[in-house]
């Protein structure tokens, strides 16, 4: 009787360690869930946008069809959080360089001083030099609405942020996946929050 | 109570080492202390740029370590203080990315800042004074 129920033990232990396995692990869909007239979920996505990236070319949705990407919210002249997420979005970019089926998208969101010049100016000191990470700049006001109401950024809104010129900005990466689902929201600012991304992107990329 | 003689030896022995390192480290507890607490400092202010091994970060912000710029301390109090703008050339490259002046900081704080800087990736294991901070007119830079 002993002997069975350590080996019963042993069983639901094994178990219950194979359904916590990375591979079983389901990414969430973060933000709003609305039902249609079918019955089906409907999550919340990325609409459609148009911006200028750091070439001068108009970009859109279109650039990430079929891919996941990850989306955030910067400016060049910032000194305190940004470059830190620079570097942890760096570390990104290396482990997935060259994957066709991973972008990074990085808007400005001072674009008065952050013009197409610029963005192409910091790209390269960053040493991005393939397509995979694009920089964006555009119109204040859409920047502003798609951060806040698509990326859903201003929930995390860090007031220690603020820089001289007053920028209220947070530190979030975005996980989106091939469908415009958001499906992460990590803080990219912290080592181990881009840990997790990283693992989660791999999760996404592997389905 | 009587005490015996080894007990009495002992005693002053530890008296004696005592008195002896405490006035000896005195100066170099300071130096320990400016080194921590300018590492502080270094975390809070500068490292999210210059990064916590003070490597810099790529081609955008230059490294501090193997920086000349840690030779030269008047210098490097203005810079502190008073911010950098323009192309600047560290270790053989050029950098050319606006560095803020930090204005929170006492000339203490900076002090221990640059002995810290020095103490970790310079040449120079002395410690810089706060008055010798506050002398420095930054006119000339």
């Amino acid at each position: 009787m002993k002997r069975f129920s350590i080996f019963g033990l042993l069983i639901s232990w094994s178990l219950a360690i194979w359904s916590c396995g990375d591979s079983n692990r389901k990414l969430p869909y973060i933000g709003q869930h609305d039902v249609n007239e079918k019955g089906d979920s409907v999550y919340h996505a990325i609409p459609d946008f148009k911006f200028v990236n750091q070439d001068g070319d108009t970009l859109t949705q279109e650039a990430f069809k079929g891919k996941i990407y990850i989306g955030d919210f910067f400016f060049t002249s910032c000194p305190t959080i940004c470059p830190v997420m620079k570097t942890q979005m760096l570390r990104i970019y290396e482990k997935f360089k060259d994957n066709p089926e991973l972008g990074i998208l990085s808007h400005t969101i001072d674009p008065r001083h952050d013009s197409v010049a610029v963005l192409k100016a910091y790209r390269e000191k960053l040493g991005i030099n393939t397509n995979q990470w694009q920089f964006v700049t555009g119109e204040q006001e859409k920047i502003y609405e798609i951060a806040q109401k698509s990326y859903m950024v201003s929930a995390m809104e860090d007031k220690e942020a603020v820089d001289e010129g007053g920028f209220v900005h947070s530190g979030a990466f975005v996980l989106v996946d091939k469908n415009r689902n958001i499906r992460g929201v990590y803080d990219g600012t912290k080592e181990k929050e881009v840990n997790r991304l990283i693992k989660d992107i791999e999760l996404l990329l592997h389905k | 109570m009587r005490l015996k003689r080894p007990v009495y030896a002992t005693l002053i022995a530890i008296l004696l080492v005592n008195i002896f390192s405490a006035c000896s480290s005195d100066a170099e507890v300071k130096y320990e202390q400016y080194v921590i607490s300018g590492a502080e400092i270094y975390k809070k202010n500068c490292s999210n740029c210059h990064g916590l091994d003070g490597s810099g970060l790529r081609n955008l912000y230059p490294p501090v370590k193997g920086s000349d710029y840690l030779q030269d301390k008047n210098k490097l109090v203005c810079i502190i203080k008073n911010g950098l703008e323009g192309p600047i050339n560290v270790a053989g490259k050029t950098y050319n990315q606006k560095m803020p002046a930090a204005k929170g900081l006492y000339n203490l704080d900076i002090a221990q800042l640059i002995t810290f800087l020095n103490d970790k990736w310079g040449t120079s294991k002395t410690i810089l004074e706060a008055d010798e901070v506050a002398r420095v007119g930054c006119e000339l830079y």
